[in-house]
């Protein structure tokens, strides 16, 4: 996948990673796990879901009676870790710099 | 809340709705468990818009190939993404205006889906524009429909050319005995023709014929869809079945199509069967109505002069029908909606007033924003941006905005079409569909809102100075011409504002004074309700056999202090009359006027608190051993004995060879017999013994709350005959609300109208206020360091406010005087013009306004001078 992941993908991409979900909860995560940040109601959320289906990042699984559950693809797990390095990338550089406030000391 | 999100993953792409909307679904609702608020509600209906929108746009780009496209369609998409992020970058504007648009067009939809359904919608039938109303009405008062009689009936029908079929119409009320227990079914005794008219084939076996629309035939009966599907259960072995009423028994011939109780008949039987003989040969007694189907080459007013000619040589052959009466002919959907005409058109016009106030809001508001975006607007222009590009890419974010608006509005039109079922029983009104017409009307609306909000700040907008634009600081200041149209704008919705205030005025003021009316007799603590006995009551004996022991009965219940008989209580929406002669005094037929009849007990006239003026009531003599008294009431004697020598004169009420004549005894207070708000014919009474009914109803007093008394009552009646029909159970006082529910309906649609009209005119004079006063911090800040006290900054920017709103008031003033007329058939006792409510609507609209401007001009006198000094 070229490019930078959009936030909110990586939420998606970081809640699935701890197992299969259904929509619902990975609203719940997304928003917990961002501190609020970002918030998925179901309109973007499916929207994002369906791009994500369709570049092969996640794919349905079974779920309950109500519902499908989506889990991580090898694809996804993979996106979901180059975009990690590439943030810690971006995190270490500013450190080397000396660009973030200090939060070691 | 569930409904409505599904309502909106319409919104989707079919085959992303298939994919994923059970899923959002089940994930909407766990959401929604877990924390239900008005802050979740928006947030949703907010998301799941603006993402179908995206969702659309972009599925659409896909299949365009490349970037290069079709060029138009390539800028408007660019338009519309590019809109859809600005507006989604500035929530709390997009909030606004889409809440303000969903209300202006919801109810607009919403009152038109109302208004169509009962003035405009065709009819099921084929060619329903060829189906009309032929009656006679009073040439004075059209609204007072008279029919047509038996025998004229049979004379246009003979002697005209414009129908294909011309068919008659009665009322036809049976009690239905099938099953456990009794129920009153209204239906229509029809000339087998009216089927032909009406151009509809039964679903189930067949109409009746000429053999059958015969006096003396073997009794046949139709029925509705409705009555077959609720009282038989749809029994497919319905036809040739004999049902049971009251009134003898009928088999069952046919059923018709679902959809055919337009006009709120349960069945229809055959009107030579039906009509009794009095009906059959009286020139005089308007019962019928007629409808016919118009041939193809004739239009309404060919029959009209056609079936008035008619009706003319009629009246001169038998000058006893000459009642200054005229032929109308009207489509059959246009009469049957006559009534609710004038106030459906008044209300679809005080709804349109709101949606203008809105406009006015968001056309403000949008001049306020285009102030701010004049940079943003300057930088594109300096950087190529063409001034069409420009408009267009305005236009295209309020387009976008309306349409969110618009199903957003549609959404809750749907809401607000059920809140009309509290309101009203009317069947009429309750048969209101969302469909095609409906969506275009919201359609249209949509537009026509974009248009009027759009369209200028987006002209201003693009007519931005470059330079100037770019060297005032991010905050430009406005210009004045932009703050000249702001105040045009709110003195605008003011005015509006005004006219609605002083039309809810108006119809209040009508309601309280239709309450005021003093009925004639004591409305509390009476129960009231319709019986019906049983066939088997067949002679006179049996039925006042019965009288008396259901009064006796009643009385002695405990709570109850009196009962009576009656053969209609008043308050009964409309009823028939007949001429006055007077023994002694030559006359034409109708010339004195006409007068109800009553049939009562001795004791009604005690038990309903009707005062006694002169004279005696009856006692239990009368009709029995002494026959042909009669009571009159008091506007009755006044008019033609106004000396007071009423008591033992002659009377006769109804066609003069067919009564005798009778003899005033007592003179009694004039009650309002049908309706609190028309003025009736005058009242006679005879006692009830003399002619007895099967069908009557009863007044119970009671020593207090009546309602906690009717399940006694109700008991009682069903000691005494266990077969009774009793329905139309309920209190005098509800007898009159449901009376006047319907000026209820207007007065609650008109008033909600004037409220929001209210809210939203001083909001935006809030916002024009509060606008202008945030512009002039800095010049506040140097009046206050030179000296002015804050009282002065206050009663600047207060007098800003308030002379906004004097001129609306006064604009205002000007329209309402102009305009009210069209409110003066929904009135009563009130003129249009009348001047207590417009000085107090201007008082409300001025104190509101002095309110909204208040806040702010408080905001601007609390400031530090120091502070707003600085605040540049």
């Amino acid at each position: 996948m070229p490019g930078p992941l959009k936030t909110a993908d990586f939420y998606i991409l970081v809640a699935l990673a701890e197992g299969p979900r259904h929509g619902y909860g990975i609203m719940k995560d997304v928003e917990h796990a961002s501190g609020g940040e970002v918030r998925l109601e179901i309109g973007s959320l499916y929207r994002l879901l369906a791009r994500m289906l369709d570049s092969g990042l996640i794919e349905e699984t079974e779920g309950d009676e109500r519902r499908r559950n989506y889990r991580l693809t090898r694809l996804g797990r993979r996106a979901m870790r180059t975009e990690a390095a590439r943030l810690a990338g971006l995190v270490e550089l500013m450190r080397a710099r000396k660009l973030l406030p200090e939060m070691d000391s | 809340m569930r409904r409505m999100v599904a309502a909106l993953l319409f919104l989707f792409p079919p085959a992303f709705r298939r994919r994923f909307g059970f899923d959002m679904l089940a994930d909407f609702e766990d959401r929604w468990r877990e924390k239900r608020s008005l802050r979740l509600a928006l947030r949703t209906l907010f998301d799941v818009v603006t993402a179908a929108a995206l969702e659309r746009f972009s599925r659409r780009r896909e299949r365009i190939p490349g970037p290069k496209g079709d060029g138009l369609m390539r800028i408007l998409l660019q338009d519309l993404r590019f809109a859809a992020r600005t507006l989604l970058r500035s929530p709390g504007f997009t909030f606004v205006t889409l809440m303000t648009l969903a209300l202006g067009i919801g109810l607009n939809t919403a009152m038109f889906s109302v208004a169509y359904g009962v003035l405009w919608r065709s009819m099921p039938y084929p060619h329903p524009d060829r189906i009309v109303m032929v009656g006679e009405v009073d040439s004075k008062k059209p609204d007072a429909y008279w029919g047509t009689s038996y025998l004229n009936l049979l004379d246009w029908r003979a002697r005209s050319s414009s129908f294909e079929h011309l068919a008659g119409v009665l009322p036809d009320e049976r009690v239905l005995r099938e099953g456990s227990d009794p129920v009153r079914i209204s239906g229509v005794a029809v000339t087998q023709d009216f089927f032909t008219v009406m151009g509809v084939n039964p679903a189930l076996g067949r109409v009746f014929g000429d053999s059958e629309d015969r006096k003396g035939a073997a009794p046949v009966i139709v029925l509705s869809n409705r009555m077959w599907a609720s009282r038989f259960a749809g029994d497919p072995a319905i036809l040739g079945r004999t049902i049971r009423f009251d009134s003898g028994e009928f088999t069952v011939i046919g059923v018709m199509p679902a959809g055919f109780e337009d006009q709120q008949a349960e069945f229809w039987t055959p009107l030579e069967q039906v009509i009794n003989d009095y009906f059959r040969s009286r020139r005089t007694v308007w019962v019928l109505r007629a409808i016919g189907r118009l041939r193809d080459a004739r239009n309404i007013s060919d029959a009209q002069t056609e079936v008035e000619a008619i009706a003319g040589q009629i009246r001169r052959d038998f000058p006893e029908t000459n009642r200054g009466l005229v032929v109308r002919v009207n489509g059959l959907k246009t009469e049957l909606s006559r009534d609710l005409r004038p106030a459906l058109l008044v209300l679809l016009g005080a709804v349109t007033l709101v949606l203008l106030i809105a406009c006015g809001n968001l056309a403000a508001l949008m001049l306020v924003r285009g102030t701010g975006r004049a940079r943003e607007m300057a930088i594109r222009a300096a950087l190529g941006g063409r001034g069409s590009r420009l408009f267009r890419q305005l236009l295209t974010e309020s387009a976008l905005l309306a349409c969110a608006g618009g199903v957003a509005g549609i959404a809750l039109s749907f809401w607000a079409t059920r809140f009309i079922g509290f309101l009203t029983k009317d069947p009429r009104l309750l048969d209101v569909r969302i469909d095609t017409s409906v969506l275009l009307f919201a359609a249209a609306a949509t537009i026509a809102t974009t248009v009027l909000f759009g369209i200028a700040p987006a002209i201003r907008a693009t007519r931005v100075d470059v330079s100037d634009a770019l060297k005032s600081g991010t905050r430009s200041s406005g210009s004045p011409e932009r703050a000249f149209v702001q105040r045009m704008l709110v003195i605008a919705e003011m005015a509006l504002c005004l006219a609605l205030l002083s039309g809810a005025g108006l119809l209040f003021t009508s309601f309280r004074r239709v309450l005021d009316v003093q009925p004639g007799f004591r409305t509390d603590n009476l129960i009231t309700m319709r019986v019906n006995l049983p066939g088997s009551y067949d002679s006179v004996a049996a039925v006042t056999q019965f009288y008396k022991r259901a009064y006796e009965g009643l009385a002695a219940l405990p709570g109850v202090t009196g009962a009576t008989l009656v053969n209609r209580l008043p308050i009964t929406g409309q009823e028939s009359n007949g001429d006055i002669n007077i023994e002694g005094r030559a006359s034409g037929a109708g010339e004195l006027g006409a007068s109800t009849f009553r049939r009562v007990m001795p004791n009604y006239f005690n038990v309903l608190g009707i005062p006694l003026v002169r004279g005696r009531v009856f006692d239990d003599r009368d009709g029995i051993t002494r026959i042909g008294g009669v009571i009159i009431d008091e506007a009755f004697a006044r008019r033609f004995w106004p000396n007071g020598d009423a008591i033992g004169r002659r009377i006769k009420i109804g066609p003069k060879d067919a009564s005798d004549w009778l003899t005033i005894v007592g003179v009694v207070g004039t009650v309002r017999q049908i309706g609190l708000d028309s003025d009736a014919p005058y009242s006679t009474y005879e006692p009830i013994v003399s002619r007895p009914y099967t069908r009557f109803e009863i007044a119970v007093r009671t020593s207090g709350d009546a309602s906690s008394v009717i399940a006694s009552v109700r008991r009682q009646l069903r000691t005494l005959e266990p077969n009774l029909l009793i329905d139309n159970v309920g209190t005098m006082a509800q007898r009159i609300g449901d009376s006047v529910a319907p000026r209820r309906l207007n007065l609650v649609l008109f008033g909600l109208f004037a409220a929001l009209a209210l809210g939203l005119a001083s909001v935006g004079l809030y916002g024009v206020v509060a606008y202008a006063a945030s512009r002039r911090t800095q010049e506040f800040g140097i009046r206050m360091a030179l000296g002015a006290r804050s009282a002065d900054v206050l009663r600047l920017v207060l007098g800003q406010g308030l002379r906004l709103a004097v001129s609306g008031v006064v604009f205002g003033l000007v329209l309402t005087l102009t305009s009210a007329r069209l409110l003066t058939s929904l009135l009563f006792k009130v003129e249009a013009n009348d001047p207590l409510t417009l000085i107090v609507s201007s008082i409300v609209l001025t104190l509101v306004a002095a309110t909204a401007s208040w806040l702010p001009a408080h905001r601007a006198c609390r400031i530090a001078p120091i502070d707003a000094l600085r605040s540049e």
